[in-house]
């Protein structure tokens, strides 16, 4: 099944309750809330800035500016677009500032994409699939801004087209157009970059 | 053969499943027949479900501590400021319930005699 609105288990309390117990300065609440949406904004924000150590930075920007703002919260969409919104500014902010101080892309290929997947490997499957992670993120990284973070937040964190209309505050057909645009561009590209690696 | 332009508009479409059923027929019928549609659609399919496979970042443990440490200032300091903003301390504050406490009781006694 498709989830798109943060991993929510059976037993999860209602996100309109904790939020607004949040609201009400419930400290556990907010500490839940956190809880369940940090490692998807944390995911995005890598992603996005190819730094781990400036993705986390970001990320607790975007928490304390959630926190900061949940009196404002109508509950009109959900926590999690919410959220994805205030993370998308943020990065979209860091990535000008670094565009002001003339630095590039990062392209940082952490531990994580070199590991892999978790489970029990041969050395050889492990290091083909750390091969492949490297490639892809790298792929993703090549694209322009605005189609990375479309493509992100689809085919990575999962979110329907309505959701990441809600988010970048951008029509559905301009969100699917995008989208397309992105996944050719990366398509052509993992395509060419596995020509390169098989000559 | 460079595939059709027409049929690279539906990759995406067909992979969200969002085509209506007729259009979705015709797609499959046309991949079948056009090798370079299919070759272009395999490019297509096997890079998303790569990118669908990547492995997600999680934060430290350590993160939501952080966090709430940050929060708690803030929430302190909002505090301060609306003290500092107000001509009475909490003392006064107390000094006041109790005050308007038996102006609301004198007030019921007043009005039910």
């Amino acid at each position: 099944m498709r989830q798109t609105g943060g991993a929510m288990a059976a037993d999860t309390p209602d996100p309109d309750v904790l939020v607004d117990r949040a609201r009400r300065g419930d400290e556990r609440a907010f500490a839940h809330l956190l809880r369940l949406h940090q490692n998807r904004v944390y995911d995005l924000l890598v992603r996005m800035l190819g730094d781990r150590a400036e993705a986390e930075d970001v990320a607790q920007e975007v928490f304390v500016a959630f926190h900061r703002a949940l009196p404002a919260f109508r509950g009109d969409s959900r926590v999690s677009t919410w959220l994805f919104r205030i993370a998308k500014n943020h990065c979209l902010n860091r990535l000008k500032y670094r565009g002001r101080r003339g630095e590039g892309q990062h392209v940082e290929l952490d531990a994580l994409d070199r590991a892999g997947a978790e489970g029990p490997e041969t050395p050889e499957r492990t290091l083909e699939r750390a091969q492949v992670n490297e490639r892809v993120q790298a792929a993703i990284a090549a694209l322009p801004e605005e189609q990375r973070l479309v493509l992100v937040l689809r085919d990575i964190e999962d979110l329907s087209y309505e959701e990441i209309a809600a988010v970048l505050e951008q029509p559905e057909g301009t969100v699917k157009s995008r989208l397309h645009r992105a996944r050719l561009a990366l398509a052509r590209r993992l395509a060419g970059a596995g020509e390169e690696n098989a000559s | 053969m460079n595939a059709h332009p027409e049929m690279v508009e539906k990759f995406s479409p067909y992979l969200d499943a969002e085509l209506p059923p007729a259009d979705e027929a015709a797609f499959e019928s046309h991949l079948e027949d056009c090798d370079a549609c299919r070759a272009s659609w395999t490019e297509f399919a096997d890079a998303l479900a790569l990118v669908r496979e990547v492995p997600r970042h999680r934060l430290p443990a350590s993160f939501g501590r952080r966090v709430l440490a940050r929060t708690r200032g803030e929430r302190r300091r909002r505090l301060v400021r609306v003290q500092e903003l107000l001509p009475f301390g909490p003392a006064e504050v107390g000094l006041g319930l109790v005050v308007l406490a038996a102006a609301a009781a004198a007030a019921v006694l007043l009005l039910a005699h």
